[in-house]
């Protein structure tokens, strides 16, 4: 017996081991990663329409790439609000998560910002599951046409994803396999090539770019603080540029254009619209540390710095190229990276918090290549503004 | 029984006294917990959806809540923060209120390193609070009084005073000097003005 007793030791371990595993494996499945490779794929239904006016509707379903129990969903939907108007939503999958997701009591603000954020949350305990062979609705969304151009609405861009319950009931947001179109008036612009994704990784739609426009606007523009010109590596400021039609009260969307200054700190940058030449129009542009400036005249001035303001547009375009200099004005600092249309404690703060630094272009409003004293300033004296002219 | 029998036996108890722990084992390790407790863990846990509140801003009244037209009082209101334990430099504020019953006069911070800067909207008011580059001393809240607002009474009636987190470009918030943005606790007060 004696000499049994390793044998019997060495069977109990194996024998316990193995019952440890086979159970584990027949209740919980075969071990699983943390959850690090699933994804999420946003689908309109139907993905395209074509009219010029009225409503029309669409259902925004997704599919996971493995079976799962949600809690809830966040995701922008983006749409062109001079071409398309929101006008409802419903929340299909759970409901809207109550004070932070868009509802139908927030239509007017929706529109002016041309983005619905939908956040949606599962109300009972045990959340909801949904199968990865198939599409789960979540929202259905009704738009009005308000033109016959051509534009997109998009959603499951990367700040999108699923809330997904795990089996330790802690939550993890399976991320958006790339992004869904929804194709008005029958074109969807020019695309680029999709971007190559490593092998296993999620595809992603290509993004829509705008073709040249009938309308070159050449501008020019100063921006607070910069009187001359920056070095070589600071010289170029990366501005938003959209039109406001006076006559049929429709904007585009923004365009992006690089500026760079000369000697006198007067930036120079081109982009294009295509746009009615018949029409007036007022011109905003924003800065990337800045609020934005609402332009309603081809030369405006002021006598003080940030102190223009207008209310209707008068500035006449012509189709080629339209030089305009709007260097009479200034363009207002404070709206720092990562931009939400006003100078907030968080702009100001970063500024306090990184003064005396030279690694951090984020507040570099001034481009001397410094976060000072001088930089904090003319954040605190934008704030005699504080927000984008709407 | 003879010896070999013997073995046998002694193997099938090993046997089914591994399959007892190794049982037991897994059974204690997946359920600690009985089901309705499990179930409980299930409906707390939290939407992150909804921002997570951090530290406290609070109205709060140390004179009367009943303020009369006659005497021409104007209503003071005092801002209680509390920024759980970090470093403020700035924040920002949203207050709902009535227009049309009250005009809002003036708002003051009760910290010499604060500067604020406030803007009567439509129906709200919004305050931007920032530190001054100078200051030597740090910021933390503890149910600090850091500001006051006066308004002046224009009608009777029961009005509230509402914090709000959000009205469209305007927010409420704390910002640290590690740049990290945190949403407060809000509250609201009832004011009656006769």
């Amino acid at each position: 017996m004696r000499k049994e007793l390793p044998k019997i030791i060495t069977i109990f371990f194996i024998t316990v081991g193995v019952i440890v595993w086979g159970l584990n494996f027949v209740f919980f499945g075969a071990p699983k990663s943390k959850a690090t490779g699933e994804t999420v794929s946003f689908v309109f239904d139907p993905s395209s329409v074509s009219q010029a006016s009225g409503d029309f509707t669409t259902h925004i379903k997704v599919k996971p790439s493995i079976v799962m129990t949600i809690r809830g969903y966040q995701f922008n939907i983006n749409f062109d609000k001079s071409k398309v108007q929101f006008k409802s939503i419903t929340y299909i999958t759970g409901a809207v998560s109550t004070g932070v997701g868009d509802d139908n009591s927030k239509i007017t603000t929706i529109n002016q910002n041309g983005v619905v954020k939908v956040i949606g949350e599962i109300q009972t305990a045990t959340g909801l599951p949904i199968t990865a062979d198939q599409n789960t609705e979540l929202v259905t969304v009704t738009f009005t046409a308000v033109s016959a151009l051509s534009s997109s609405i998009t959603t499951g861009a990367t700040d999108a994803g699923l809330l997904m319950i795990k089996s330790d009931f802690s939550l993890f947001t399976v991320p958006s396999a790339g992004q869904a179109s929804f194709s008005i008036n029958g074109v969807v612009p020019t695309l680029t090539s999709a971007p190559t994704i490593t092998s296993g990784g999620p595809t992603l739609t290509p993004t829509p770019t705008g073709a040249a426009g009938n309308v070159n606007l050449k501008l020019k523009l100063k921006f607070q603080g910069i009187v001359s010109k920056p070095a070589d590596a600071r010289n170029k400021l990366s501005v938003k540029i959209k039109l406001y039609n006076e006559t049929t009260n429709l904007e585009t969307a923004y365009n992006t254009a690089d500026f760079t200054a000369d000697d006198q700190g007067i930036w120079s940058g081109s982009t294009s619209f295509n746009v009615d030449i018949s029409a007036k129009y007022i011109i905003y542009a924003k800065g990337p540390y800045h609020i934005q400036k609402k332009i309603c005249d081809a030369a405006p001035t002021e006598t003080a710095g940030g102190t223009y303001r207008c209310t209707k547009g008068n500035i006449t375009l012509v189709a080629g190229d339209n030089n305009l200099n709007l260097s009479g004005v200034v363009l207002l600092s404070g709206d720092l990276p990562d931009q939400d249309g006003s100078i907030t404690a968080y702009d100001t703060s970063f500024v306090y918090n990184n003064l005396g630094k030279t690694d951090n272009d984020k507040c570099d409003v001034n481009r001397d290549g410094i976060c000072n004293t001088q930089d904090y300033s003319l954040v605190i004296a934008s704030l005699s503004v504080k927000n984008d002219e709407l | 029984m003879g010896e070999k029998s013997k073995t046998i036996f002694v193997y099938l108890l090993v046997i089914f006294l591994a399959v007892f722990i190794g049982t037991s084992i897994f059974l204690i390790s997946n359920s600690k917990k009985p089901l309705a407790e499990k179930e409980k863990i299930a409906t707390t846990v939290t939407i992150p959806t909804v921002k997570p509140t951090q530290g406290s801003f609070d109205l709060k009244l140390f004179e009367n809540e009943k303020i009369s037209l006659l005497t021409g009082k104007e209503l003071k209101i005092d801002l209680v923060a509390d920024s759980n334990e970090k470093n403020i430099v700035g924040y920002d504020l949203v207050l709902s209120y009535d227009p049309s019953a009250f005009n809002f006069v003036r708002a003051t911070s009760d910290l010499t390193d604060f500067k604020i800067y406030s803007y009567k909207r439509d129906s709200y008011l919004s305050l931007l609070a920032t530190r001054s580059p100078q200051s030597q001393t740090s910021a933390v809240f503890t149910q600090t009084k850091i500001a006051s607002l006066v308004f002046k009474p224009l009608k009777a009636g029961k009005y509230s005073f509402s914090l709000k987190p959000l009205i469209g470009q305007d927010k409420t918030d704390l910002v640290t000097d590690k740049t990290e943005v945190f949403n407060p606790k809000l509250n609201e007060l009832e004011i009656e003005v006769f």
